[in-house]
């Protein structure tokens, strides 16, 4: 369907990637007709994945990285893990996309480019909150209190796991509840040999299979993983979750979607009269040309600093600092995991190896500051997500030697395993981290750019610190003949789980948003997105979107319904 | 699903319908890459046909053929040639020439033959003398591998990461040196390995 501005939409949704998936399905589903803008281009679900199943021979410059065109058009994007010749289509281009930051204050925002947004490249881990989590904020005072508790986002939780599909082991875990799994992904044997050498030297530890949302059997129309290897590429056989593979798919089968892809939301329109969001104003990337489109519901899921910039942007009389700014908080309170990582040397079970590329890693969740123990110098705590990696001649062809013995050597994998421990650390809410929109410097749109102000602070620093003794008394306990460890922040916005700047609260005065994910400003107005958060935990985000998504969906419509809204 | 029906058919749908958004991409951003022309399969016009023979034989001293496919079978001369001419900076290209010009210089010298004529054992003698020269560039460093490249690296350590690149991704090397199973469709996290066995030739990135 084309978008038609004449037309009286019952939802808008901005963004097409996880949230905005989400929200495209649940409205559709109960019966809204939907109209979802997507600022990047379109995107096929699987023949736009123009890397995927590329064999190593096929990629550009056996896939080294091409420094002159990352340099001038990617220096950002570049950064992440999964930006390769097989990906750079899924993401922004720095170059016609800049942000601002000062020198001394790098923020990294990694940010994707079409329909499907980062469900596309993201890294597919999947762990509940608990109310350890949503309790945090209330029981040490930083940040204000979330207005949601457990059991108000534990059924929706298990609802969006049932479609999601997440493999994972259960627990049993007071502070990282068990999801509705599907079977867990085998360990390597080196993992087996780590579990039960730290179930006997560090009993306080548990060590479980990465929750992944990739299938291990079928759901749907969607195949079990085929173990091919490199994810971010694209999955056209639909085995891990994204906007693509699932939720548009869902929305689209309704018949009541339209999605319109080339469509920059420079703002929303406000009518004081009816206190209502009246309109989203749209660029079209090709022709410049600006559209209106209305509707009654308005859900802006275009992630994080995204949704928070298009609301800082929407300024009017009745909101001269921004759209549903009434408490002054909003683009205030960002946080980003620390993310700290180790290596650690094995030489057990070299005589193993592995058959297929298993898409996750092992996870240990966090084991300090639990329940009313509040042992250590840090508020708040960390998991840490692990891998092995059997290295091959990519680690070590940098030795000396020719011929006969150096291709010999190179051919076979490495005499040794390294088992990786990646830390993610909860990032205290801070006044002070901020996203506000700086109106001399307008992007190519005319648009005013971001700019970035945030940097970790003492409790983060602190933490860092017993990361590294924790990965240190891992290591030994494990059994590695080689580790290094190390307490070294990474840059804000390099974990890619930026949360908060238009935070959910119980109070009007000191928040954005209400327990159901709605304005308190503004009744038609509802964010979804990481921008509701009013703190971080430390386990990935991107399932807590989901359920806080579903959840807002079904009570909006309950309310348009009663005519409320 | 049929896996391989619906790689068929995506392959198929690629070709036959650009879409517009496809059309407004780049034309090196476009094309799926799983179609595109393979890197030892990309005839290239930036060396003189001396330096080509010379640079063949340089790699093939690198990686030679044994009981496996070398370096000249797996096409990988064609692939540094691609190399030097589209991905070295300007200084590296220069350090690359220069390094030329000391083989054939050395060989001169030494043998008063070119590269190319020498035997197997007397063009690995001219490499390691260009090794120890090198031998204290921080390329050598160990775990200094995940970077694109280091900057000012010496001739010898441009081509041996170039060959070696070149070498283990190409259809050849992945195939007939390397194990190649790119669709495992299952995991097994204690498959045996057995003495002397080769690596996989894809990995993962999650």
């Amino acid at each position: 369907m084309i978008a038609d501005k004449n037309r009286m939409y019952d939802a808008i949704v901005v963004g097409s990637g996880i949230t905005g998936g989400w929200a495209a399905k649940e409205l559709t589903e109960k019966g809204l007709n939907v109209l979802v803008l997507e600022r990047g281009p379109d995107k096929k679900h699987g023949l736009d994945y123009i890397g995927e199943h590329a064999p190593p021979w096929q990629v550009p410059f056996a896939n080294k990285a091409d420094r002159e065109e990352n340099q001038r058009d990617y220096p950002i994007q570049s950064q992440c893990y999964a930006f390769d010749a097989t990906t750079r289509h899924f993401f922004n281009n720095d170059r016609d996309n800049p942000y601002i930051y000062d020198e001394s204050k790098p923020y990294r925002w990694t940010r994707a480019n079409g329909v499907g947004g980062r469900s596309t490249i993201w890294g597919r881990q999947t762990y509940r909150w608990s109310d350890m989590d949503f309790e945090a904020n209330a029981r040490d005072g930083h940040g204000t209190d979330w207005p949601i508790r457990y059991s108000d986002i534990k059924d929706w939780y298990s609802y969006v796991e049932k479609f999601v599909g997440i493999s994972g082991q259960k627990e049993g875990l007071a502070e990282l509840p068990d999801s509705e799994f599907q079977p867990p992904m085998e360990m390597y044997a080196l993992e087996k040999t780590i579990k039960a050498r730290l179930k006997d030297k560090m009993p306080e530890l548990t060590l479980t299979m990465g929750r992944t949302a990739i299938l291990t059997e079928n759901l749907g129309s969607r195949a079990a993983c085929h173990y091919c290897g490199p994810c971010p590429r694209g999955c056209s056989t639909g085995s891990y979750f994204s906007s693509q593979s699932s939720t548009l798919p869902a929305a689209q089968a309704t018949g009541r979607l339209t999605l319109r892809s080339g469509s920059v939301v420079e703002r929303l329109e406000y009518d004081s009269k009816t206190n209502r969001v009246s309109g989203v104003r749209v660029i079209d990337v090709e022709t410049k040309e600006p559209i209106t489109y209305r509707s009654k519901l308005v859900f802006l899921c275009a992630s994080t600093l995204a949704s928070t910039q298009i609301l800082l942007n929407s300024k009017s009389e009745h909101f001269p600092d921004g759209m549903a700014n009434s408490s002054g908080v909003l683009g205030h309170y960002l946080m980003d995991h620390i993310k700290v990582q180790h290596f650690g040397v094995f030489a057990d079970d070299i005589d193993k190896y592995y058959l297929g590329f298993r898409p996750t890693g092992s996870y240990i969740p966090r084991f300090k500051n639990l329940g009313n123990r509040r042992e250590e110098n840090f508020l708040r705590g960390y998991g840490i997500q692990t891998d092995v990696v059997r290295p091959d001649w990519r680690f070590h062809f940098n030795q000396k030697g020719f011929g006969v013995d150096l291709k010999e050597t190179l051919r076979k994998p490495a005499p040794y395993w390294v088992w990786v421990l990646g830390a993610f650390g909860e990032n205290l809410p801070s006044y002070n981290n901020r996203a506000l929109v700086d109106e001399t410097r307008p992007d190519r749109f005319g648009i005013p750019q971001l700019r970035m102000d945030m940097a970790f602070g003492d409790n983060e620093q602190r933490m860092a610190k017993d990361i590294q003794r924790s990965a240190d008394r891992i290591y030994r306990a494990a059994g590695a003949v080689y580790m290094e460890t190390n307490a070294n922040l990474s840059t804000p916005g390099s974990s890619i789980h930026e949360m908060g700047t238009a935070r959910m609260g119980r109070d009007p005065k000191v928040s954005v948003l209400n327990g159901w994910n709605q304005s308190h400003d503004i009744p038609n107005l509802f964010v979804t997105d990481g921008a509701c958060m009013a703190s971080s935990s430390c386990v990935n985000p991107s399932l807590t979107y989901m359920a806080l998504t579903a959840r807002a969906c079904d009570y909006a419509v309950k309310e348009l319904r009663k005519g409320v809204i | 699903m049929n896996r391989r029906w619906f790689l068929a058919t995506t392959a198929l749908a690629v070709s036959g319908f650009a879409t517009s958004v496809i059309a407004r991409l780049g034309q090196d951003q476009n094309a799926h890459l799983a179609l595109g022309p393979s890197i030892t399969e990309q005839p290239q016009s930036f060396f003189s046909d001396d330096q080509r023979a010379l640079v063949a034989q340089i790699t093939e001293t690198i990686i030679p053929r044994t009981d496996t496919p070398g370096a000249i079978d797996a096409g990988v001369p064609v692939f540094v040639e691609s190399m030097v001419a589209e991905w070295l900076v300007e200084k590296e290209k220069n350090i690359f020439l220069q390094g030329l010009e000391q083989v054939t210089r050395l060989s001169q010298q030494d043998y008063q033959k070119s590269f190319t004529e020498l035997d197997a054992s007397q063009r690995t003698r001219i490499l390691e003398i260009l090794e120890k020269e090198a031998s204290d560039s921080p390329w050598y460093n160990f775990g200094n591998v995940q970077r694109d490249f280091v900057e000012g690296a010496p001739f010898i350590c441009q081509i041996k990461e170039l060959t070696i690149f070149g070498f283990y991704s190409s259809e050849v090397g992945a195939k007939e040196t390397l194990r190649h199973n790119p669709m495992p469709m299952s995991f097994d996290g204690e498959y045996g390995l057995d003495e002397g066995e080769s690596t996989w030739s894809t990995i993962r990135v999650m």
